[in-house]
């Protein structure tokens, strides 16, 4: 029988390892009871929610227009959609493919940085040759420094860095990236950090044991540990990054979102469907797609 | 020719609490030793001790005729590179496969470049041989299984191999039985006495169960209390002495229904 507990459940543990029944309830009252104060401000009344509609015609035409969606324009010049359709598609794939790409990079320097996994601990030689000293030493300077980068990176929408990248570049595709890349890779970089710092050190303290060295250690015995997590919620992300990508669109840049907009001013709503259909259609492919990789566990 | 241990003297404290006072006990290259006695005993100290993992306040360890102490990390990775441990919660690392795990076993040897090259394309050289240690354990046929995968006593082997893996002169094992089914103790100590033998690697496991211990070990030294109680040849240990390893004297029957 195995006496000492597996890092495993000792980490549930830790997580089930809640509030008493009484503060629970306490906390759920206060976050309903923000909720109505918040709604009440805002003067959202329930009641009269419905009559506030100014135009029931528009609610009835837009969601009819989801059942009939077009593949010809309904200008009336009769020209075929799909080539628009394709292009707001590659344009959504690209930016966001590139700009994840940027936030991954980001992401893992910045995160491993973030984590105190890599200075604090058995892991790290609690020896004085210098080179430990010097790690042991910078090491909380250094991750306090790149978690404030890191809350600066992602407290800013991602709207908000095309804005400002696009009155530095103007339409060019590197704002567009970089609008994605940046507060992405913040993101990235917080969850990083944080799923290295809980992965279970026993494996990689083992390794220590068997005289590696701290850094190996880390990416042998601990990185696996992490990396299932990490992969799930970038994959995650990415879908969230095609979303981005798509709304961008909406200030010129070339992605489903430009012809969205396009079509929405023009009231021309089942075109508007079919666009979204396509943005759906792409979210699911990428669901699919690391649901596939999920199940055969290729990860590691 | 693999490597004698030698403690003299050696006192470990953590925090307050005396986990070892003083203790001298010597082990020649190639034996085989079982360390018995209570849980809390010290048994688990003193395998950390012997694998330089740990040292000690007062007192010095010697392997292979060298102090541990005042090594540089170095050398200190070096000399641990040739101690294998199967620890009691055998701490593998589930997400990655069987041979990623053995391989794994000779960090203390490689570049973190050659380790994930081995991790992620090993060669065919090092598959053969991790096949072969797998075959020598038993379960050649999950080379390429994920660890979570496996059942309690195959994951033991597989730590096993690691430990082979890194061609170790010292073999430690904390509680090898615990970390199996009841049913397969015996395999376990069979397993891992088989394999010190073939290498005639000095080994050194602790073991609450004290028939196992006799059964299995030439040498028992028991631990009480962070001393050691008798060191004999297993034949000779007689009946009393066992009761007094195990006994608890009156504070330690307080202590005991305190912490409860």
């Amino acid at each position: 029988m195995n006496t000492s507990p597996s890092p495993e459940t000792s980490r549930s543990r830790r997580r089930s390892r809640g509030r008493a029944p009484s503060e629970r309830l306490r906390v759920l009252a206060g976050i309903v009871l923000a909720a109505i104060l918040a709604a009440a401000y805002l003067g959202l009344d329930p009641v009269r929610f419905f009559s506030q509609v100014r135009s029931w015609k528009v609610v009835q035409e837009f969601f009819g227009a989801a059942l009939a969606p077009t593949l010809t324009s309904e200008s009336g010049s009769g020209y075929f959609l799909l080539p628009q359709i394709w292009e707001g598609l590659h344009s959504t794939v690209l930016f966001a493919v590139a700009g994840m790409g940027l936030a991954l990079v980001l992401g893992t320097v910045l995160g491993f940085l973030a984590s105190s996994a890599w200075w604090e601990g058995e892991l790290v030689d609690a020896s004085d040759a210098w080179t430990d000293r010097a790690v042991r030493a910078i090491g909380p300077a250094v991750t306090g420094t790149v978690r404030v980068l890191i809350a600066f990176l992602r407290s800013i929408h991602e709207l908000l860095w095309a804005m400002l990248f696009l009155s530095a570049f103007g339409i060019s595709n590197a704002a567009a990236v970089l609008a994605i890349a940046l507060p992405y890779g913040g993101v990235l970089a917080k969850i990083f950090s944080e799923m290295l710092d809980e992965a279970p050190k026993d494996a990689a303290l083992l390794l220590r044991s068997a005289g590696g060295g701290a850094g190996t250690v880390l990416v042998v015995g601990l990185l696996p540990r992490a990396l299932p997590d990490i992969a799930t919620y970038a994959f995650y992300r990415f879908e969230c990054a095609l979303r981005s990508s798509a709304v961008l669109g909406f200030f010129g840049f070339p992605t489903l979102g430009y012809y969205i907009s396009a079509s929405f001013e023009n009231l021309y709503y089942r075109e508007v469907w079919s666009y979204l259909y396509a943005l759906i259609l792409l979210v699911g492919v990428v669901e699919l797609w690391s649901g596939f990789l999920r199940r055969r566990q290729e990860f590691a | 020719m693999t490597w004698d241990l030698s403690v003299q003297n050696a006192s470990v404290r953590v925090g307050s609490t005396v986990a070892l006072a003083g203790v001298d006990l010597e082990i020649r290259a190639g034996e085989a030793v079982a360390l018995v006695g209570p849980s809390g005993s010290g048994k688990t100290t003193l395998l950390r001790l012997l694998g330089a993992v740990l040292s000690p306040n007062d007192g010095e360890v010697r392997i292979d005729g060298k102090d541990v102490a005042g090594r540089s990390p170095a050398e200190l990775r070096a000399l641990r590179s040739r101690i294998g441990t199967v620890p009691q919660d055998l701490r593998l690392v589930p997400e990655l496969r069987v041979y990623q795990n053995v391989a794994a076993g000779r960090v203390g040897r490689r570049s973190l470049f050659s380790l994930a090259r081995d991790l992620l394309f090993p060669q065919r050289a090092a598959l053969a041989e991790i096949h072969a240690l797998l075959d020598r354990v038993g379960i050649e046929e999950k080379l390429y299984h994920r660890v979570d995968q496996l059942s309690g006593g195959q994951r033991q082997r597989v730590a096993v191999a690691r430990a082979l893996y890194q061609e170790p002169e010292i073999l430690l094992a904390d509680e090898p039985v615990s970390s199996v089914d009841p049913a397969r103790a015996r395999d376990a100590l069979e397993l891992l006495c088989r394999v010190a033998a073939e290498r005639r690697l000095t080994f050194v496991t602790s073991l609450h169960h004290i028939d196992l211990a006799r059964e299995f070990f030439p040498r028992l030294v028991g631990v009480r209390r962070g001393r050691i109680e008798f060191d004999v040849r297993s034949d000779e240990v007689d009946d009393a002495a066992i009761e007094r390893l195990y006994s608890l004297s009156a504070d330690e029957l307080l202590e005991e229904g305190s912490s409860r």
